[in-house]
This record gives C-alpha cells, structure tokens and sequence, in this order.
C-alpha cells in the first residue's frame, strides 16, 4: 500500500461558502467525459440542490466535503460513475480552500464505497477527511526545506576549494566547505571566505583589500580584529524578500517581521521557545507567541552572501528598542 | 409532483417560492426551472477559465482513485 500526497497547485481564492450545484455537474463532466449539458439532462437536479444547500450550510472544510461526498455517493444523482465524483467533487471543494489531502489510495476508495453503501454517515466522512487534510507547505517549510537540502549537500558532498574573487585566498576548508553549487558563486565563495579568513566582510567590503591579501582598510581590520561581525543562521523564504525571517541568534531565535506601509521597518520579536516544528508552516502562530523587543530598517540586516546568515552584532547596533532589546 | 415538495422544503422559503411563482406562470414543474438556474450556473463557471483549471489539476492528481471508482460501476 503505497501513500499518495495529493497537492493542491492552487489555494483559496475565492467563495468559502460551499459547493453550487453547477459545480458538481462539472465535476461530473470531467469525470465521465460528457458535456455538462448532458450531464445536467441526466441528472437529479432537486438531489443536486439538496446537496449544495446541505454543504454550504457548514463552514468547516471538511464538513462541507464530507455533505458532498456522501450526498453524491449515496444518492446518486447522475446517471453514471457516481461515486467518482463523489470524489472528485469533495477534494476539489477542499482544494478551492487551498487544502492538500494526503491519503492513501486504497483507504480513498474504502472511503467512497462505504459512503456509496450507506455505512458512513456524513460525519464519520467529515472526520475522515479531516484526517487526511494537511496543511499546504507554507512559506517557511519552504525556506527550511532549502536549507535542510543545503545542509545534506553539504555534508555529502566533495570538498572543493577555490579562490576568493576579491583577496585571492584559497578557500573550502573542511570547517566551511564548499559544495558544487557554490564553487562558482562569486558572492558565496566571498562571504565562505570572510567566515573563513575573516578578512573582510561577507560582502567582500574592504577598499584595501591588495593582492596579498592583507587589508589596508583601517576600519574594516579593526571590525574583524574585535570580533564585531556575528553572524547567525536565517531561516528565511527564498525569492520572497517581503517575508518574515527568523535568525537563530546566541541570545535566542528572532524573528524578523516586515511592518509598517511599504514593509520600511521590521519588527524584531523574541521567541522564547523554538522548537522545529514552529519553522513549518506560515509563522503567523509563531510570531503571536513573542514579544516585540525592538525595530530595525531593512538596511540594517547585513546577510552573507549566501543569505543563511546575519550579522547579529549590526542588528543590535542598530535596532531601536521596543522593549529589552536582546544585545550581544 | 412528490419529488417537487421535497425540493421546495430543503429550499430558502424565499428562493422556493420564487420558482414555485416561476414555474406556475410558465405551467412548468418547479425541477425544470432549477433544472435551468442550475444550466446557467454551469454556464458561468464553464466560463470562467481558473476554475476549470483547477478542477482539471485536482482530477489529474486523483487521477487513480476515479478510475477505481469509475471501475466499480461498470
């Protein structure tokens, strides 16, 4: 028995009330093949309103679902392949709320079958499909994904060593190693080399960077010298620079709210306990459980060149406190 | 006309009396001018291009499970 993880490519966009009936007669059309004005001729329109009305009646997902399975299955109002959409017509209700199903393929049609034969009524469905329902891959399980996967490539992966484009050392040690897709980054191999050489920023800043390699800027040397950059690992969304972050600081995870008309300022909120499940899914939840404890503009979070890490120490530098800022 | 009472009590008395007022000035039973409203909403949503694709992608990913069910009853 094998597990199907069905996907809905599309989320909620619009009605939440329930199914209309012209809704299960395309649902039918695309199971049979027919022209729906067939499959209107056909059907059992007063079974058909009676199913919608019974459905839109309730507001959780899967309670409507559930009215539309056992309603079509059981009554059959078309004249054919009834308990297919049935089917079809239930998941596609939960998928126009954005909801996945991951079910198995066997249990799917035990479902329906049972349903056809009147041994499940429509609540037992509900609470079935409820089961099965899985909330679709938020931003932030996204942008964990891609590290996870970064992660594995990492550990995995060959130790390559190349050169730093703007001081020339040699970089990829074995504390910071390089993986294939980074080996020709220009902007990866600078931040590996500042995390690696420390001579200058992940942004490879340092006007008197010479082709020796030693640093003439004064400023920069003396930041490296002290330790000033620190850098912490983002879990952020990637291609979607609007949403909220968190950075995994010393003093404990931080997120990064974007806020304000126009996201100008970001909202630093300390989360007091983490744990990975609360990295998956949007967040929202996450963030209503910490306290705002300052701002800072988006200028002020200096990434690496990678955009995995932080430069913690500018953040507390520069945030305006809200609360009891967490400082270094 | 029993399969006509039926329909008008699960109806918004309202919206049943609506089409019991329709259906008795054109002398049709009640089932053919829902029958109708029904037609035009399929119209609409036939229409409207995302909804049918996305009925299309969720029929393609349960594409398995139908035929099983189509199966059953033939």
């Amino acid at each position: 028995m094998i597990t199907h993880r069905r996907r809905a490519s599309h989320r909620a966009r619009r009605r939440p009330a329930g199914p209309l009936p012209g809704d299960l007669v395309l649902a039918a059309a695309e199971v049979t093949g027919l022209d729906p004005d067939a499959v209107l001729d056909a059907a059992d329109v007063e079974v058909l309103v009676g199913i919608a009305g019974r459905a839109r009646a309730h507001a959780d997902p899967a309670a409507v679902a559930g009215e539309v399975l056992v309603g079509v299955a059981a009554s059959r109002p078309f004249g054919r392949a009834n308990a297919a959409v049935a089917w079809l017509a239930a998941v596609h209700e939960l998928a126009e709320r954005g909801l996945d199903v991951e079910v198995d393929e066997d249990a799917a049609t035990e479902l329906v079958r049972s349903a056809a034969r009147g041994q499940l009524a429509e609540r037992e469905v509900a609470q079935r499909l409820a089961r099965w329902i899985v909330a679709p891959p938020g931003p932030w399980r996204r942008g964990v994904h891609r590290l996870l996967e970064a992660a594995a490539t990492t550990r995995s992966g060959p130790h390559l060593r190349a050169r730093c484009p703007v001081c020339g050392r040699e970089v990829g040690g074995s504390s910071w190693p390089l993986v294939p897709w980074s080996a020709n980054d220009d902007l990866v191999l600078v931040a590996v080399c500042a995390r690696e050489h420390r001579r200058h920023d992940a942004r490879g800043r340092g006007p008197g960077v010479g082709t020796d390699g030693d640093l003439t800027d004064g400023a920069l040397r003396d930041e490296v010298a002290t330790d000033r950059v620190r850098w912490c690992p983002v879990v952020s969304v990637p291609g979607a620079p609007g949403a909220p972050f968190v950075a995994i600081t010393d003093d404990g995870p931080i997120a990064f709210v974007p806020t304000g008309d126009g996201c100008d300022e970001l909202e630093l909120v300390a989360i007091d306990e983490l744990t990975p499940s609360d990295l998956v899914g949007s967040g929202a939840q996450l963030v209503t459980r910490g306290r705002v404890v300052g701002r800072v503009a988006p200028d002020d979070c200096c990434f690496d060149a990678t955009g995995a890490a932080l430069d913690w120490n500018r953040i507390a530098a520069h945030a305006s406190p809200a609360g009891a800022l967490v400082t270094a | 006309m029993a399969g006509t009472k039926n329909l008008l009590l699960r109806l918004d008395p309202a919206l049943a009396e609506q089409l019991a007022a329709v259906a008795e000035v054109e002398e049709r039973p009640v089932s053919d001018v829902v029958r109708e409203a029904i037609r035009s909403l399929v119209d609409q949503r036939r229409a409207d291009d995302e909804f049918q694709r996305r009925l299309k992608a969720t029929a393609s990913s349960h594409r398995q499970v139908l035929r099983t069910l189509e199966a059953d009853e033939r």
